[in-house]
C-alpha cells in the first residue's frame, strides 16, 4: 500500500521533472514543475513530514509557482530558444544522472544510520516548539526573518518607480500582439 | 479527470493513513475506519454469504487492503463529489434567487418548485452542450484546467469536519491544508486562461494570479488568530473547542481580536473567490467572461462549480474557526444519530448564511479597479492583520489560561465590546440613514432619477 | 532566564548590528530631505562604534565552552573577522557618505542592506552549524546583489545585479547540495560533529568518493563566494557595474567572510588532529584536498593576473587584481595547517587595508571627473600629489614589495607554502606577482610619468576627510610592512584557539 503510493508519488516528481526540462515550451515546463512540487509534497507525507507536506504546496505551488507562471506570461515567448539546445541539454542531463547515481550507489552503504538520526518532527507543534528553543533553531530562524526583510526590502527598493503609475494591461496587450503574429507564422 | 481522481485518491490515502494511525498523526484517535466497516459489513451480510455458498465456500474472502482502501476512497469521492455538486447547485439556485429579489424581479420559479430543480436542468443541458475546443488553443492543457480546478475543490472538502465524529476527516493542520490546496485552483485557472488563446481569457489569468497570490497573505494570517486562540490547526478540534455554554462558546467572542479577523478573513475570502466586488478575472464589462471565455458545456459547468463550492468551503472554514463550527445552544440535549444530524444541518445552515452574505454583497457593491484591489490587499488587509494576530496573541498571553477556565468577566468581556460596537456602529448608520433621508438634495448623487420621481 | 541572558550577552555584536540597521531604516523616515545621507551615515557609523565596542569587550575574554545558542561559536577567531567586517564596513559607510553615486533616494534602505550584510558576515565567521553558514551566506549574497544594482538608472548596475543573482544562485544551490551530502552522510549539520564522524567513516576504508564529491561541491561554494578560479567569472563584471563603495564592500569585507567560513569548513570537518592521529585514509584525503586547493591557487592567481593585464578600466583591473589576491590567499588555505592558516589571517589584513585604500583613490577619481579609465589619470601625481603618494603606496603593497605590509604577508604565504613542500606553487605565485607589477605600475606611471600639460582633467582636490581617510589607510599599509608583530601575534593567538 504504501509502495503503492511511493511510487505514485515519486513517478509523479520524476516525471514532472523530466517533463520540466524536456517541454519545447517554458509554459508546459512551468505547469509540469507542478508536479514535481506535488510529488514531493506525497513524498513528505509518506515520511510523516506532513507539516513540511502542506507547507511545500502553500509556498511552492501557491506561491513560487504562480509567481515563475506570472513572470513568464509577462515575457515575450520565444519559441525557437529551446529546440537548438536540446542536445546539449540531453547530453548534460545524461553526464548528471551518471554522476548521481555513481554517488548514490558507491556510497549508499555509508549513508548516516537511521537510528542515529532524531525521530522525525513532523507536525506543527514539535517544529513551532523547536525553532522557538534557545538550544535548537532559534538563531537560524531569527536570522531568517532578517534575510527575508533584506529580501523584502530590496525588491522593493528595486521594483519602486520613481512616479506612482497606474497598473493597467498594456503589457499583456503587447506580450498577446506579439504571440498572435508568431502564431500566424506557425501557421503559415 | 484524471488529475483531479488522483488527486482525490491521494487525499484519501492521507485519509486512511489517518485513520489507521499511520502517518498524519492526529492529535485525536478516530473513532473508527468507516470504509473498512462498510465493507466488513458487505462481506459478512446476507447476499455476499448466499454468493459465497454459490461459488463453494462457506464465507466471502476478505478483501486485500489495497483493494479495500480503493473501494473506501471510490466511496468517499463518490460521496464527496455528491455533496460538492448539490451544495454548488443550491449556492447557484440562491444566488439567482437573491439576485432577481434584489434587482426587483423574480428569478427561476418554473423547474421544481420555488425553482429547486433550474440548476440540475442547467447541468443537464450542459452536459448535452457540444464541447468546444478552439483550434488556437492549447488542447493538453485546455482539457486539463478545468479538471484540475475542480480537483482542488474536492480536495479541499476532503479537510472539512462537518460534525463531531461520522467519518469525517480531520487532518491536524486542516486549516494550512485547505489554505494550501485552494492554490491548485489558481494554477487551474492560470492554465486555463493561458491555454485559451485569447486576450481576455489571459487577462483574467493575470489578474486571478496577482489577486490570489496577494490574498493569500491576509487570509492566512487573519485565520492564524483563531488557531491562536484555540492552539490548534485541526479544524475539528477547533469545533470541539468551542462546545459549552450552552453552545455559544465560539471563538468570535473569545478575544476581541478574532471579529476583526474575521471580517478581514472574509473579505479575503471574497477575494480569493475572485467574488464581487473582487471578480476582476471574470469581469464581464471588460473582460467578457475573463479566463473561462472560451470554455462551454461541461468544462465551462466545472468552473461554474468550482466557484460556488469553493464559496462553501471558505465559508465552512470560516464556521468552523470563528463561528463555532457545528456547536449551537441546546445541540448538547440531542444523542447519538440525532446529534450527529443535528451538528451537519447546524454546520451546513452556518456554511450557507455566509454564502447568502457573499451573494448578498455581490449585488450590491459595484466592482473595484485593478489597483484599488491591490492596494486594499497590501496596504489594509495585511497590515491591519498583522495587528489582529499580535493583539490576539498578547491578549493570549495576558490571560494565561486557556478560555474554558478564564473568569466570568473575561469571558463576558469581549462579546460585549463586540455588540457594543456593533450597536454604537449601527446607532451612528441609522442615524445617517435619517438625516440623509431628510435632506435628499445633499445626498441625491447615486440615485438623482429616484429622488426626482419622488419629487 | 539566567542562562539566556549570559548567552545573549555573548552575541551583543550581532544584537547591535541589527538594531542599529532598523535604526537606520527609520531614520531616514525622520529626516529632512537632501540630509538623508550624512544623517543615516552617521547613525550607521554609530552602530558600527558600538559594535566595535561590543567586540573589544569580548576580545580576550575566555570564551564560552559551548556553542552560544547551540550554533554560534565565539572565540578571537570569529571576533578577528567581525572585526574585520566593522572596519570595512565603516570605510564604506565613509565613502559612501562622500560619494556621489549612489541615487538620492534610498539611503535608509542602502545603509540598512549594508549592515544586515555585515551581519550575514558576523554569522559567517562566527559558527561551525552549516544551516547557519549557509543562512549567513544567503543574506550576505542577498543583500549584495541589492547593493550592485543600487544604481537604478545605470544599465552596468542591472547587469552587474543580474549576473550576480544568477552566478550566485547556481553557486548557493550547489553548495547546498554538498551540504545535504555532508548531513546524509554523517546525520548531522554540526561540523564539530561531521568532523568524527567523516574520520569514522575513513577509518571503515570504504574509498572516498562521496566524500569528495560532497567536498567538491561545498567548496564550489565558497570559491564562488571568494571568486577563486574557476568561479570567478561575475567578479569583473559586478565588480565594474556595481557602485564603487559597494565594489570595496564586496571586494573586503564579503571576500574576508567567504574566507572564514572556508577556514572553519576545512579545519573542522576536514583536518585530522594529528597530534591524536587520524586514520591515514584521513590524512591522505587532508593532503590532496590541499593539493587542489593549491592548484586551484595557482590557477586562480594566473588567471587573475594575466587577464588583468589587458585591462583599461581601473575598477576592471581592480576586480582581476582581486581574484589574483583570492589566488594567493588561497595558498595559505592549501598548506591545511595551523602556519598557513594563521598566513591567511594576517594576509587579509594587509589586504584590507590596501584594497579599501586602492578602491577608495577609485572612487574619489570617478567622483570628481566621472572617469574610470586608467589613462586618464595622467598628471593625477602633479595635479594631486597627497591622493596619488598614498595610490602608490597602495600599487606597491598590492604587488608585494618590501617596505610594505603587502610583502610582509606575502613572505608568510610563501613561506607557509614552502614549508608544506608546494615549491611549485610558490614559485608560481612568485612569477605572478612579477606580471602583477606590470599593470599596477602602469597606473602608477600614468600618474607621475606623464606630464602635467596631457592631463585630461584639471585639478582636483580631495575633501579633507577624504585625504584623512586615504592617509590612515596608507599608513597602516606601510606600518604593519614594518611593525608587524603585534598583527602577527593577534592572528596567531586568533589561530591557535580555534581548535
Amino acid at each position: 500500500m504504501e509502495l503503492l503510493f511511493f511510487l505514485l508519488f515519486a513517478g509523479l516528481a520524476i516525471a514532472g521533472a523530466v517533463a520540466t526540462v524536456w517541454m519545447r515550451y517554458v509554459v508546459h515546463s512551468a505547469f509540469a514543475l507542478m508536479g514535481t512540487f506535488l510529488g514531493v509534497a506525497g513524498l513528505y507525507v509518506l515520511l510523516g513530514a506532513d507539516f513540511l507536506a502542506i507547507t511545500q504546496i502553500l509556498i511552492y505551488v501557491g506561491g513560487i509557482l504562480v509567481l515563475i507562471l506570472f513572470g513568464i506570461m509577462l515575457t515575450p515567448p520565444d519559441r525557437t530558444e529551446r529546440n537548438a539546445k536540446r542536445v546539449i541539454g540531453f547530453s548534460a542531463s545524461l553526464v548528471a544522472i551518471a554522476l548521481f547515481l555513481a554517488v548514490q550507489i558507491g556510497s549508499v552503504v555509508r549513508w548516516a544510520e537511521k537510528s542515529n538520526l532524531e525521530a522525525p518532527k513532523a507536525t506543527a507543534a514539535p517544529i513551532g516548539r523547536e525553532l522557538l528553543r534557545p538550544d535548537g533553531y532559534l538563531i537560524p530562524f531569527e536570522l531568517v526573518s532578517v534575510v527575508l526583510l533584506v529580501a523584502l526590502i530590496g525588491s522593493v527598493f528595486i521594483a519602486r518607480r520613481r512616479k506612482a503609475v497606474r497598473v493597467d494591461d498594456s503589457s499583456t496587450a503587447a506580450i498577446l500582439a506579439e504571440r498572435g503574429t508568431l502564431q500566424q507564422k506557425a501557421g503559415a | 479527470m484524471s488529475a483531479s481522481l488522483a488527486l482525490s485518491l491521494w487525499l484519501q490515502s492521507a485519509r486512511l493513513q489517518q485513520q489507521t494511525g499511520a502517518a498524519l498523526g492526529s492529535t485525536t484517535a478516530p473513532d473508527s475506519n468507516w470504509t473498512l466497516d462498510l465493507l466488513e459489513w458487505v462481506r459478512t451480510s446476507w447476499l455476499s454469504t448466499k454468493l459465497a455458498g454459490l461459488a463453494g465456500m462457506d464465507q466471502a474472502p476478505a478483501l486485500p487492503t489495497w483493494a479495500a482502501a480503493a473501494i473506501g476512497a471510490g466511496i468517499a469521492v463518490g460521496i464527496v463529489i455528491g455533496f460538492v455538486s448539490v451544495v454548488a447547485m443550491f449556492s447557484i439556485w440562491l444566488e439567482r434567487r437573491v439576485a432577481g429579489r434584489i434587482q426587483s424581479r423574480i428569478g427561476p420559479n418554473r423547474v421544481g418548485p420555488f425553482g429547486l430543480l433550474q440548476s440540475l436542468a442547467d447541468g443537464v443541458k450542459l452536459l448535452l452542450k457540444e464541447d468546444i475546443i478552439p483550434s488556437g488553443a492549447d488542447r493538453k492543457l485546455f482539457v486539463l484546467a478545468p479538471a484540475l480546478v475542480m480537483a482542488s475543490a474536492l480536495a479541499m472538502f476532503a479537510a472539512v469536519p462537518m460534525a463531531d465524529g461520522a467519518g469525517f476527516t480531520d487532518i491536524n493542520l486542516g486549516v494550512l491544508f485547505i489554505v494550501g490546496i485552494s492554490a491548485l485552483a489558481t494554477i487551474g485557472v492560470i492554465m486555463a486562461g493561458w491555454s485559451s488563446n485569447n486576450k481576455w481569457a489571459l487577462y483574467g489569468a493575470m489578474r486571478e494570479a496577482a489577486q490570489v497570490v496577494s490574498y493569500e497573505v491576509p487570509l492566512g494570517i487573519s485565520l492564524l488568530v483563531p488557531v491562536i486562540v484555540g492552539g490548534t490547526l485541526e479544524l475539528g478540534a477547533a469545533s470541539r473547542l468551542q462546545s459549552g455554554w450552552g453552545g455559544s462558546c465560539w471563538f468570535l467572542f473569545q478575544n476581541p481580536f478574532v471579529l476583526p479577523a474575521f471580517v478581514l478573513y472574509f473579505i479575503a475570502a471574497l477575494a480569493e473567490n475572485k467574488r464581487a466586488p473582487f471578480d476582476l478575472p471574470e469581469s464581464e464589462s471588460e473582460l467578457v467572461a475573463g479566463f473561462h471565455t472560451e470554455y462551454s458545456g461541461i468544462r465551462f459547468s466545472f468552473f461554474f462549480l468550482e466557484e460556488y463550492a469553493a464559496m462553501f468551503l471558505m465559508s465552512a472554514v470560516g464556521t468552523a474557526l470563528f463561528l463555532g463550527g457545528w456547536n449551537f445552544p441546546g445541540i448538547d440535549l440531542l444523542k447519538g444519530g440525532w446529534l450527529i444530524a443535528a451538528q451537519l444541518a447546524v454546520f451546513v445552515v452556518k456554511s450557507m448564511f455566509l454564502v447568502l452574505l457573499m451573494i448578498w454583497i455581490r449585488w450590491t457593491l459595484p466592482r473595484m479597479r485593478v489597483d484599488q484591489v491591490m492596494v486594499m490587499g497590501y496596504k489594509y488587509l495585511t497590515p491591519l492583520s498583522l495587528i489582529c494576530v499580535v493583539g490576539a496573541s498578547v491578549w493570549e498571553v495576558w490571560a494565561a489560561v486557556p478560555f474554558h477556565e478564564r473568569p466570568i468577566w473575561m469571558q463576558l468581556f469581549t462579546p460585549v465590546l463586540v455588540f457594543g460596537v456593533c450597536a454604537v456602529l449601527g446607532a451612528m448608520l441609522r442615524k445617517q440613514a435619517i438625516e440623509s433621508a431628510a435632506q435628499p438634495t445633499t445626498r441625491s448623487r447615486i440615485a438623482p432619477r429616484a429622488h426626482a420621481a419622488a419629487h | 532566564m539566567n542562562l539566556l541572558r549570559e548567552e545573549l550577552s555573548w552575541i551583543t555584536p550581532e544584537l547591535c548590528l541589527t538594531l542599529f540597521a532598523c535604526v537606520a531604516l527609520l531614520v531616514d523616515l525622520f529626516v529632512q530631505k537632501g540630509r538623508e545621507s550624512v544623517m543615516v551615515g552617521f547613525f550607521s557609523l554609530m552602530g558600527l562604534l558600538a559594535t566595535a565596542f561590543f567586540l573589544y569587550r569580548q576580545y580576550g575574554v575566555t570564551p564560552p565552552a559551548q556553542p552560544v545558542f547551540g550554533c554560534m561559536v565565539v572565540d578571537p577567531f570569529s571576533t578577528l573577522f567581525k572585526l574585520f567586517a566593522v572596519g570595512a564596513l565603516a570605510f564604506v559607510v565613509l565613502f559612501t557618505m562622500l560619494s556621489r553615486q549612489t541615487r538620492p533616494d534610498g539611503y535608509g534602505e542602502f545603509y540598512f542592506i549594508l549592515l544586515c550584510a555585515g551581519l550575514g558576515a558576523f554569522f559567517l565567521a562566527s559558527t561551525y552549524n552549516l544551516l547557519l553558514m549557509y543562512l549567513g551566506l544567503e543574506l550576505l549574497s542577498i543583500a549584495s546583489y541589492i547593493l550592485a544594482g543600487y544604481a537604478k538608472g545605470n544599465r552596468r548596475s542591472g547587469e552587474a545585479a543580474m549576473k550576480y543573482v544568477i552566478f550566485g544562485a547556481v553557486a548557493s544551490g550547489v553548495m547546498l547540495y554538498g551540504f545535504t551530502l555532508l548531513y546524509g552522510m554523517t546525520g548531522s549539520i554540526d561540523l564539530t560533529v561531521i568532523g568524527p564522524k567523516l574520520r569514522d567513516q575513513f577509518a571503515l576504508d570504504h574509498g572516498t568518493i562521496p566524500i569528495s564529491v560532497a567536498t567538491g561541491l561545498c567548496l564550489a561554494g565558497f570559491a564562488y563566494k571568494i571568486s577563486a578560479a574557476p568561479f570567478h567569472f561575475w567578479t569583473p563584471d559586478v565588480y565594474e557595474g556595481a557602485p564603487t563603495p559597494v565594489t570595496t564592500f564586496l571586494a573586503v569585507a564579503s571576500k574576508g567572510a567567504g574566507f572564514a567560513a572556508l577556514l572553519r569548513f576545512l579545519q573542522a570537518g576536514f583536518i585530522p588532529d594529528r597530534t591524536l592521529g587520524g586514520p591515514e585514509a584521513m590524512m591522505g584525503y587532508s593532503d590532496k584536498l590541499g593539493t587542489l586547493v593549491a592548484v586551484l591557487a595557482a590557477l586562480t592567481m594566473t588567471l587573475g593576473n594575466l587577464a588583468a593585464l589587458g585591462q583599461t578600466n581601473l575598477k576592471r583591473m581592480l576586480a582581476y587584481s582581486s581574484i589574483a589576491h583570492a589566488g594567493y590567499v588561497l595558498m595559505g588555505v592549501a598548506t591545511m595547517n595551523r602556519e598557513g592558516f594563521s598566513s591567511v589571517l594576517f594576509y587579509l589584513v594587509v589586504y584590507y587595508f590596501m584594497n579599501l585604500g586602492a578602491f577608495g583613490v577609485v572612487m574619489y577619481y570617478a567622483n570628481t571627473t566621472g572617469d574610470e579609465q586608467i589613462d586618464d589619470l595622467k598628471g593625477l601625481g602633479w595635479r594631486s600629489p597627497l591622493v596619488a603618494i598614498t595610490m602608490v603606496a597602495f600599487l606597491v603593497a598590492l604587488v608585494g614589495l618590501p617596505p610594505t605590509a603587502g610583502f610582509i604577508g606575502k613572505w608568510f604565504l610563501f613561506t607557509a607554502a614552502v614549508k608544506k613542500g608546494f615549491l611549485w606553487l610558490a614559485v608560481v605565485a612568485g612569477i605572478n606577482s612579477a606580471i602583477s607589477l606590470f599593470y599596477y605600475f602602469r597606473v602608477a606611471r600614468a600618474m607621475w610619468l606623464r606630464p602635467e600639460e596631457e592631463a585630461k582633467y584639471a585639478t582636483v582636490h580631495a575633501s579633507p576627510a577624504f585625504a584623512a581617510l586615504l592617509l590612515v589607510l596608507a599608513v597602516g599599509t606601510v606600518w604593519f610592512g614594518v611593525g608587524f608583530d603585534s598583527l602577527l601575534r593577534y592572528c596567531d593567538y586568533s589561530q591557535n584557539l580555534l581548535r
